[in-house]
């Protein structure tokens, strides 16, 4: 029997309930794999682990501590969406100062444990694998699973959403529509959810960073301001989901 | 000033419930399938055409690069979709075999029906053309769905849109063989009929048309001549010197990276040209135990494309722009003695970026 665990951190939680509504329709992988530690379903075993999965960011010195005591009890460590991949939406507040914040909520602020920007987790420890997404695509835990059952990883072939919205048919929403949409430069997995139901791509999986510089990005939210996207919509792409990588954009 | 010399009885006119007519005698009379551009819940999309009321009768395109508009109109010429949509789907399953692998089954794509293309146009004839040259009878799916079209009916643009530059690509916008039947909307009401082979002909006979009067033949030459120029007007030097000049700069990497300067990497020129053809193959387990191999599209422009066991043959973007550029206009014609582009002009209209290959190729032989 193969362990696995999941570790919520800073999240909604909407990765894990993805994760469990794919691994219930999926029943012959209930047989095979030991779910330990699942505190949605009060699974509460640590000892050790052949698969972590890790969802949310690092958001105080407590989860850091948490985090590295999981790591080593497990082999393989996976981190489960855009918050334990990039930071997530809580990356939005990443370069403010959050004292001030607490000053004006709380009536004593030093108790509150909380670092002014989200650490994603391969800040802290060392990230085997990673499945984008807000929230992830159940079927990837499924395929990652069930790869691993037979001795082997997935392969990641990084792409646009628009080669997923080009394959299953769909009329692009920018072009015919004029709606803006992120997919150009947003990372493939989610089956071009959005752009299915003639919305744009509001980039949750995160940027395409190992081929864009900073340039070419500009450029494009340049096309995104002129079909008029709101600047909040750069904002959330350029700090909220793709905070991370963003700042890791190679310069032009 | 009537030309003498044109042959009046080559071609016949009628009107467009005469194309009603045509569907209904290929479906019924000679039990074919039909094919084609299909309009659909406001969109063009491709599917099987089973009356009028599924042909794009009413809707016209507005384009300009990187922006694509129905309204209405009667001249439809392009969507995102191509006959590539039919003869080399997006997903293609190969084999589905067991885990121990014990078992493995082979898809059958060998399909008795005959099919008809109707109304593609004449850029989507070449492109067929191109992918036959090039995939042929190496790609099984590919292959059969080709040998199950039986005849293809095209229709003339007699004004093409603003992207288009089939006219300079020899590809467009009339046809002069490898076609059954070909027709082209002289106005809203009024098309006119030609007839390329003898399968075409008989049909042509059933629809009981008239003959095309002096006038009418005149008319559909002159629209067709003036339509040729409109899309031939586009580049500043010959293939033959364009060919030259792209292979000469081809290292240049600071003109290439100028001219790639727009371009965010993000493939949809490969997925809506109709002569990309590249596939990807890819593994997955389903819930049976069973391994499915899995043939997608993929494109040159997008990073996975190059990359390889080992590492990668085109890190850069610039690089693999470069290529799409010189595989159609130089590579294609060393492979398949052609042009692998057709001008169809679908890669200017759908780039988000509104990248203008035409631009790009000038600067290219200019800078």
């Amino acid at each position: 029997m193969i362990r696995v665990a999941f570790l919520k951190l800073t999240s909604c939680s909407g990765c894990l309930n993805q994760s469990l509504v794919a691994l219930l329709s999926n029943e012959e992988l209930l047989g095979k794999f030991e779910f330990a530690y699942f505190t949605e379903l009060g699974l509460l075993t640590e000892d050790y682990f052949d698969i972590l999965f890790v969802e949310g960011s690092v958001s105080n010195s407590k989860q850091e501590k948490e985090l590295r005591e999981f790591r080593k009890k497990s082999k393989t460590l996976v981190a489960l969406g855009t918050c334990a991949v990039q930071g997530g939406i809580q990356s939005l507040r990443s370069g403010e100062d959050v004292e001030e914040v607490k000053k004006t909520v709380y009536p004593f602020p030093d108790k509150i444990d909380i670092y002014s920007d989200p650490k994603p987790i391969s800040d802290v420890v060392k990230v085997d694998f990673a499945i984008t997404g807000c929230p992830i695509n159940g079927d990837a835990v499924v395929n990652f699973l069930r790869k691993y059952d037979v001795g082997g990883l997935p392969l990641i072939l990084p792409e646009s959403v628009c080669c997923e919205c080009k394959r299953n048919g769909l009329t692009c929403v920018m072009v015919a529509q004029g709606t803006p949409c992120l997919g150009p430069v947003t990372v493939s997995g989610c089956g071009a959810l959005c752009p299915s139901f003639q919305r744009g791509c509001y980039g949750c999986y995160g940027l395409r960073t190992w081929d864009l510089d900073k340039t070419r990005l500009e450029k494009f939210f340049d096309k995104l301001l002129k079909l008029g996207a709101p600047e909040s919509m750069i904002q959330v792409i350029a700090r909220g989901y793709g905070y991370r990588s963003y700042k890791y954009v190679r310069r032009g | 000033m009537i030309n003498v010399s044109i042959r009046t009885d080559l071609y016949y006119v009628g009107n467009i419930y005469d194309l009603d007519k045509l569907i209904r005698i290929l479906r019924e009379t000679y039990g074919r399938r039909l094919q084609g551009y299909k309009y659909y819940g406001g969109k063009v999309t491709w599917g099987e055409i089973n009356g009028i009321s599924d042909l794009p009768l009413s809707v016209e395109d507005y384009v300009e690069p990187g922006l694509y508009r129905l309204r209405e109109g009667y001249r439809f010429r392009h969507s995102s979709v191509s006959p590539k949509l039919f003869l080399l789907p997006s997903k293609q399953i190969y084999i589905v075999e067991s885990n121990d692998f014990s078992q493995a089954k082979v898809l059958d794509y060998n399909v008795s029906i005959q099919y008809v293309l109707f109304g593609i146009k004449p850029c989507d004839l070449n492109a067929i053309n191109v992918l036959d040259r090039m995939i042929g009878e190496k790609n099984p799916v590919y292959a059969h769905r080709r040998r199950s079209i039986s005849a293809i009916i095209v229709e003339e643009c007699l004004e093409p849109n603003n992207n288009c530059f089939c006219g300079v690509m020899n590809s467009g916008p009339f046809v002069e063989k490898d076609f059954d039947i070909a027709y082209a909307r002289l106005d809203d009401k009024r098309v006119i009929f030609k007839y390329g082979s003898s399968f075409g002909r008989d049909v042509l006979s059933k629809l009981e048309l008239r003959i095309a009067g002096e006038k009418e033949v005149y008319e559909y030459l002159e629209k067709t001549k003036l339509a040729r120029e409109r899309t031939s007007a586009v580049f500043k030097k010959s293939m033959k010197e364009i060919q030259e000049s792209l292979m000469n700069k081809a290292r240049d990497k600071e003109l290439w990276l100028k001219i790639s300067e727009n371009c965010v990497g993000c493939g949809n020129c490969n997925f809506v040209c109709p002569t990309c053809f590249c596939l990807e193959f890819d593994y997955s387990i389903n819930g049976e135990d069973q391994g499915v191999k899995i043939a997608n599209w993929t494109g040159c422009l997008l990073y996975s494309y190059g990359q390889v066991a080992g590492g990668h043959f085109r890190p850069e973007l610039y690089t693999r722009y470069r290529h799409f550029i010189l595989h159609k206009f130089v590579f294609y014609p060393r492979q398949i003695e052609r042009l692998g582009c057709v001008g169809c002009g679908r890669c200017i209209t759908w780039c988000p970026m509104s990248i203008d290959l035409r631009e790009c190729v000038n600067n290219a032989i200019s800078g």
